[in-house]
């Protein structure tokens, strides 16, 4: 049964053939205006981004103005907070606040550039199998399910393990461990496009394979695609402080996890040591997700929200 | 006959996996930094030239490339893991004894936050506009967002702090030395934070979907039916909405053993649960390879197994699939 | 009466707010006879029929008019009295029966789950009343049907079991939403004689939507034809298609190809109607004076602005043309 929101869709309930949002070049301002319209249905979505807004000027910004090292002992073991340091010091006497402030650039950043691995690899090999079908997709998938036999964190942890805890393999390790639902996700839409008429037509006027994909049918393709890299960001932003967490971040580079992590032992002794950089995390990966939901309202709007 | 027909490509399959696992791991420990022979001794293991030489010739590290794949795979594939030199143990036995703590800890949590989310997804399917329903919209959010690390740290300052009556570390009180019955309720004191971590993590998701699950099954012609038959609400949700709502969901705690075991892991550390975590973290620390491409080999093993157990509650619950894919 | 609709009028939800999905709309149905509601899609046939069953989707309201099953006003009952009245005095088939029975339970259970429901008959004699009406809908092997589950019925096997959870509680009134639509054709003839043979055992009286006139007019004892949630026509099946009084109902013949069959081997269509220009005007865009306005092909200046009431047309025909 066909769920009626509104009359006017009465008739066209009969003939489920929805019409497909394939968009023109319209002009940029106007999808813009449109895409914010949709964006801002949701107050929590609006929310979402301020927030996201905030951490991102907070991270950047705030080290400049709070020069202070976060791998420096400043003080003793364990102060807490006071108005020297508003958020106290850990087990060694570092400044927790600067170690919060600075920390979230790497979660950040990793979280970041992992979606985009995710992304990439997720893109290639979903337009690929979805795209010719046969063989390759059979191939494709199985590497897929492959993957996806292996727990995420365990298979980054050992990645990093393995080749060294930088910036650079823990970012790569948790691209190449979270890859496979956009690469479904990319897979479907491909094939769901691939049967419609401009696509067939693309075909018959004799576009190469390359410019199918690329041109015709990639661009369609996207709005899902957006939604799902944009949330991986939160899911990367997790998976670097887990990382980080059971030691395995960057350890010239001070990050959220690795705070709580070296403080775990400690935490009902100085609470301040893990409330405040795992509420930074937590704030972080909410805003994403709330965002990417707005995202998800201004993209798709005919699809459900995941929160 | 169909049936046994699926369960032989299953099989077939699982085995498939499993190999390809076995040489991923051969294709990291010969693409990671350094001899391949001192890979498998663990950095720190403390392993002497001797020991270097003995893994050289077990592992046939200095024969073809492909003569090794075929005698590390050989070698997996007949139970034996390799050797821990900082435990100074087989791998193997070293990741069997902890495996029984660690899925006490995901079986516990895994069916607790299944029943807790389907209930909650039902209720505010009930009402998908009230405050109950928003709350717990918010609830799946936020047990999204928070760290899973975080999330068991700030229960153990909530309970070790305000209301200490629950156990933080551990998974049984040495000293009393509890039999019996005594043993149980011990272990079962101490298993409630940890699982309560991991149930906050995963009842969000399994609301979120049942909720949305719920929605769509009530939304159906047969729903319809139901009603147009005069049934009561009650029976309308609970028998004709929830059964068909319920299949996605036992999709996705088959799915969800994978994020769980590292969850798990992640938790057991903060809460010194002795399970694979603990080993985890210390393998990492002592750059003990074989132990972790053991547990990766393992808990691929048991996401196939999990995929298998899921496949096959969805038969029991779905008699259009129950006789074999068509 | 079995069932009296009157002056009923239903809105439903759009961008606008509320707009007419149902103008005053007046049926009668006597027992043991069958009322065909005949309209195109999206004229408004279904949600009359939710509205008397008390289904209305959310957003949809009864806003005025009565409905009487039994001389009982339905529109004044309670949730609950609504509830115990559908599938005790009223029941519903529904147009897919790929859809409409639950595909986790077995056919058996989801029939004696009415009878349980409005205590129609003691639970143990309960399974050996649903295989007796399996038997008698003309299903083989009724014991096993009975725990099979439903995709491993076929479309009419499974419009067959909608018919016995209809009847089994031999309810005063079955709707039928378009039974026979989503049916093979030489199915949707067995169906609409199941439903003929079951009305003279039960002496139900049965409500058939539908856009066919075929069915129709095979089972129909009085025609309403219904255009954009008005009703244009209402009479005698064999008055109104051998008549037809209002030009829609001329149009729709025209559209429909040969009906040989039926009661009463009807049917002189004039043979220059073609089918229908245009589409049903949709709630809220319906024209302010006749409904059928935009797409008549006899309009007349008056039509625009005022509409036009049933006049007689013949005995018990009625028909809202000014024409």
């Amino acid at each position: 049964m066909t769920v009626i929101k509104d009359v006017s869709d009465l008739e066209s309930a009969d003939n489920s053939q929805r019409s497909s949002q394939l968009e023109g070049t319209g002009r940029f301002f106007g999808r813009l205006g449109e895409f914010w319209r949709g964006f801002k249905k949701n107050p929590a979505s609006v929310i979402g981004l301020i927030l996201l807004a905030a951490v991102v000027v907070m991270i950047i910004i705030g080290p400049l103005i709070y020069q202070l090292d976060p791998f420096d002992i400043v003080s003793a073991p364990f102060t807490p907070p006071d108005e020297n340091f508003r958020l106290g010091t850990d087990y060694v006497g570092r400044d927790i606040l600067a170690g919060v402030l600075s920390g979230g650039r790497a979660s950040l950043s990793v979280g970041l550039f992992a979606a985009l691995i995710t992304a990439a690899i997720g893109l290639t090999v979903g337009s690929l199998s979805g795209f010719f079908g046969g063989w390759i997709d059979t191939l494709l998938m199985k590497v897929t399910e492959f993957f996806q036999v292996l727990p995420t964190l365990l298979f980054a942890m050992v990645l990093v393990t393995i080749f060294g805890p930088t910036w650079v393999t823990v970012t790569v390790s948790i691209g190449l461990a979270s890859w496979m639902n956009v690469a479904r996700l990319t897979r479907a839409e491909f094939m769901r496009l691939r049967e419609f008429d401009f696509v067939r037509s693309a075909v018959a006027a004799g576009a190469s394979s390359a410019r199918l994909m690329m041109v015709t049918i990639l661009p369609n393709a996207l709005p899902p695609i957006v939604v799902a890299a944009a949330f991986d960001i939160s899911f990367a932003i997790l998976l670097e402080g887990s990382l980080s967490f059971l030691g395995l971040g960057d350890p010239n580079r001070m990050s959220w996890g690795l705070i709580i992590g070296q403080n775990k032992n400690y935490a009902l002794r100085a609470w301040w040591t893990v409330v405040f950089p795992g509420a930074a995390i937590f704030l972080s990966v909410l805003s994403v997700c709330l965002m990417s939901d707005g995202l998800n309202d201004a993209l798709n709007p005919r699809r459900e929200r995941r929160f | 006959m169909i049936f046994f027909r699926h369960l032989a490509v299953r099989l077939g399959n699982s085995i498939l996996l499993l190999l390809a696992v076995i040489v991923l791991n051969f294709i990291l420990i010969h693409s990671a930094p350094g001899d391949p022979a001192e890979v498998i001794a663990g950095e720190m293991g403390g392993a002497t030239i001797e020991i270097i030489e003995e893994i050289r010739s077990r592992y046939g590290l200095d024969r073809p490339l492909w003569t090794q794949v075929v005698i590390y795979v050989r070698q997996i594939a007949g139970g034996d893991l390799g050797y821990s030199y900082y435990f100074n143990q087989p791998v193997s036995s070293l990741i069997l004894r902890r495996i029984p703590p660690t899925l006490l800890l995901m079986i516990f949590s895994l069916a607790s936050a299944a029943i807790i989310g389907v209930v909650l997804g039902v209720i505010s399917s009930y009402a998908p506009h009230s405050v109950p329903s928003h709350l717990i919209t918010f609830f799946s959010l936020a047990g999204y967002a928070a760290p899973v690390f975080w999330t068991g740290l700030m229960l153990m300052l909530l309970f070790g702090r305000f209301c200490p009556i629950f156990p933080v570390s551990g998974m049984f009180d040495i000293v009393a030395g509890h039999h019996g019955f005594a043993y149980v309720w011990d272990v079962l004191r101490h298993l409630a934070l940890p699982s309560l971590t991991l149930i906050l993590l995963n009842a969000a998701q399994f609301s979120r979907l049942s909720r949305a699950s719920m929605l769509e099954s009530l939304s159906t012609d047969y729903v319809r039916t139901a009603r147009a038959k005069g049934l009561n609400e009650r029976r309308v949700f609970l028998v004709h909405a929830l059964r068909n709502a319920l299949m996605p969901v036992v999709t996705m705690a088959g799915l969800q053993f994978g994020p769980l075991l590292g969850g798990a892991v992640v938790v057991e550390t903060v809460f010194n649960w002795p399970g694979l975590g603990r080993l985890v973290f210390d393998s990492i620390l002592r750059r003990d390879y074989p132990v972790l491409l053991g547990i990766l080999f393992i808990s691929a093993m048991m996401v196939i197994l999990a995929n298998i157990v899921t496949d096959a509650l969805y038969r029991l619950i779905d008699p259009r699939v129950r006789g074999g894919p068509k | 009466m079995v069932l009296a609709v009157e002056n009923l009028f239903i809105h439903g939800p759009s961008s606008s707010g509320p707009v007419a999905v149902v103008e005053s709309l007046t049926l009668a149905l006597p027992a043991a006879t069958t009322l065909a509601l005949v309209g195109e899609s999206g004229c408004g046939k279904t949600i009359t029929a939710l509205s008397i069953m008390g289904l209305l989707p959310p957003g949809f309201f009864i806003t005025s008019g009565s409905v009487k099953l039994g001389g009982e006003e339905l529109t004044f009952l309670s949730k609950t009295e609504l509830r115990q009245r559908r599938g005790k005095s009223m029941a519903m088939i529904f147009q897919e029966p790929m859809t409409a029975l639950n595909p986790v339970m077995t056919v058996g259970r989801q029939i004696t789950e009415v009878l349980l429901t409005h205590r129609v008959c003691p639970p143990s004699q309960a399974r050996d009343k649903a295989i007796a009406l399996l038997g008698q809908v003309g299903l083989k092997e009724p014991e096993k049907r009975f725990s099979s589950y439903p995709h491993e019925f076929s479309g009419g096997m499974r419009q067959r079991v909608m018919c016995v959870m209809a009847i089994c509680a031999n309810p005063q009134l079955i709707i039928a939403d378009e039974p026979t639509t989503a049916l093979d054709a030489t199915v949707q003839a067995q169906i609409l004689e199941l439903l003929r043979e079951l009305q003279s055992q039960s002496g139900a009286a049965i409500l058939l939507i539908t856009h066919n006139l075929l069915a129709a007019s095979i089972l129909a004892d009085r025609l309403t034809v219904l255009y954009a949630g008005s009703v244009m026509e209402t009479g005698p099946t064999a008055a109104v298609l051998n008549s037809p009084a209002h030009p829609y109902t001329r149009g729709l013949l025209g559209s429909q190809p040969r009906l040989r069959l039926g009661r009463d081997a009807l049917c002189g269509i004039p043979p220059t109607l073609a089918a229908i220009s245009g589409q049903v005007p949709p709630p809220g865009r319906r024209p302010l004076g006749c409904a059928f306005f935009s797409r008549c092909p006899q309009a007349l200046k008056d039509c625009r602005d005022n509409r036009p009431h049933p006049v007689s047309k013949g005995p018990e025909h009625q028909a809202a043309c000014f024409r």
